[in-house]
């Protein structure tokens, strides 16, 4: 394990890199300050700590929802805050998020919400319904294909989130409380979707609460407690990710 | 690209029949403009083709002297090359020119009518008009000339303000539409922010999204145009209608011409086309808000 690996060229593709970060909503104070992160490709990571302790926002400026308030937020070597709108669409197309309250589009089928990703970049209606049913078979959704999410039950609607979330293999996974609507069964299938894309090559934060899935997934955490984040080892021996945190 | 739109369906969006509605009145409005323009344009242009280039010579007085002048003007004009024809009125058609007004045939035929020429020139030029002047007040000096430009001017600087009253009118109801797609479209942006977010999210470029929104617009304005249209076209019946009921003079049949009715049935699609334009704008404005 590399924790502190010197900046080479290699670190500088890495799917995220935050030097120095800091981010507040208007004039409030600080949700954090001076966050230093790294995480390379082909590696998990779950972010855990107490409601308010600034996991979402935290999240919410590797989906591109924020810029940060100081310091630099670099994803797949771009600084995002000085990049185009345009490059910023290019880097969203890389990633997929998983959000807590799932923004699913309620006028949309199952389908159509799991293929949305698909769709805007321009896929191949073939391809888009080949990936998108398979996808959605593999969560144990084969039989809600034309279903609209109000009719879904909360953990229905998560995995419809998860399916939008990693149709497109992206290289950044982004996921939000992914698992708190399901039962350990689910959580445990959803989590092996996450396994099985980190092992593709993606970089996966996982933020939850849920600590036996935690230790049930050795895999190392990035914890965060009023603003301030350390990096914990996994429980049982686990892959090699080279987080580095400061 | 998909050309599937990711917005929801038209017919739930609390906006979506507003606009319609209003589209519907805008162009309403702008067809009652645009056709007085174009009727006071072509009524214009038939008092013009009708009078000008034409004179009427007057000459009062008792009624063989004024034949006897009038004859002999008529001689000496004959011979310009500028006038193309030149004869007395007849008393019948004077007469009957006077009838619908006093209606009294008894009345008309005691009155003391002046001798009338109507004379036509080839070609309506000031110095064609000096020269006939000159003929007919050496042949009867106590002549009065009427080139009738002088009201015919008048009429027509009055029926040409009419007519840029009615324009402007079109370009209110036009200013009012851009106002209200505005409106309409940031009512949208404001009903659908969290589908514009999540495409946002997952990755649509800002000319995407903004595109859903203007085909939406463009649909919705179209349609309220159609309706619209489909509205004045028993009012324009009506006016025609009104319009050949008017038997006057002053007033000729109007033809309006091709261009105004091809305008006509073009301003829901213009409407539409102005209306894509500002959504898109006031789309990717808002757009370029957001990270």
């Amino acid at each position: 394990m590399a924790l502190f690996r010197s900046k080479t060229k290699e670190s500088e593709s890495d799917p995220v890199q935050l030097e120095g970060v800091s981010l507040r909503y208007g004039n409030s104070p600080d949700i954090f300050s001076d966050l230093s992160l790294t995480l390379p490709a082909r590696s998990l990571h779950f972010l855990t700590g107490p409601s308010g302790a600034g996991k979402t926002s935290l999240l919410s400026l590797l989906y591109l929802a924020n810029l940060p308030s100081n310091g630099q937020v670099r994803l797949f070597g771009h600084d995002v805050a000085k990049t185009s709108r345009a490059k910023r669409t290019t880097i969203r197309r890389q990633l997929g998020a998983v959000f807590q309250d799932f923004r699913l589009l309620d006028h949309m089928s199952v389908f159509d919400n799991v293929a949305l990703p698909l769709r805007v970049t321009g896929t191949p209606e073939t391809a888009v319904q080949e990936n998108v049913s398979e996808l959605l078979r593999w969560v144990g959704l084969e039989g809600l294909f034309d279903a609209l999410p109000p009719v879904l039950s909360g953990g229905q609607k998560q995995r419809v989130a998860i399916a939008r979330a990693v149709v497109t293999r992206p290289k950044l996974i982004i996921a939000d409380e992914p698992t708190g609507n399901v039962d350990d069964a689910i959580a445990e299938r959803l989590m092996q979707l996450f396994v099985e894309l980190h092992k593709l090559g993606a970089c996966v934060i996982v933020a939850t609460h849920n600590e036996r899935l935690v230790e049930r997934f050795a895999f190392p955490r990035l914890h965060m407690e009023r603003g301030v984040m350390s990096v914990l080892p996994a429980k049982s021996p686990s892959p090699s990710t080279g987080a580095q945190a400061g | 690209m998909s050309v599937k739109s990711f917005l929801p369906p038209a017919e739930r969006s609390t906006m979506g029949g507003f606009l319609i509605g209003i589209v519907a009145v805008l162009v309403f409005i702008s067809g009652i403009a645009l056709t007085a323009t174009g009727a006071i344009s072509a009524l214009v242009d038939n008092w013009n083709s009708s009078v000008k280039g034409t004179l009427t010579v007057q000459i009062i007085g008792s009624s063989s002297t004024s034949t006897t002048k009038a004859n002999t003007a008529i001689e000496n004009l004959r011979k310009l090359p500028d006038v193309k024809r030149a004869e007395i009125v007849s008393r019948d058609k004077i007469q009957a020119l006077l009838k619908p007004w006093l209606n009294d045939d008894k009345l008309i035929a005691d009155l003391p009518l002046p001798v009338l020429i109507d004379i036509e020139l080839t070609s309506p030029s000031t110095l064609a008009i000096s020269k006939v002047t000159a003929v007919v007040k050496s042949a009867a000096d106590d002549a009065i000339i009427d080139d009738h430009r002088v009201w015919l001017n008048r009429i027509a600087d009055f029926a040409m303000g009419l007519s840029y009253i009615a324009l402007s009118l079109m370009i209110m109801a036009f200013g009012a539409l851009v106002l209200t797609v505005v409106f309409a479209t940031r009512a949208s942006l404001t009903e659908y922010v969290h589908v514009i977010e999540v495409l946002h999210l997952v990755g649509a470029r800002d000319a995407h999204i903004a595109s859903q929104f203007s085909w939406r617009t463009w649909r919705q304005v179209v349609w309220g145009g159609m309706l619209g249209l489909l509205a004045f076209a028993p009012a324009l019946a009506g006016i025609a209608w009104l319009a050949r009921r008017i038997d006057i003079g002053i007033l000729p049949p109007v033809t309006l011409p091709v261009p105004y009715w091809i305008g006509l049935c073009l301003l829901p699609i213009v409407a539409g086309l102005i209306s894509y334009v500002v959504a898109m704008t006031t789309v990717r404005r808002a757009l370029s808000g957001m990270v």
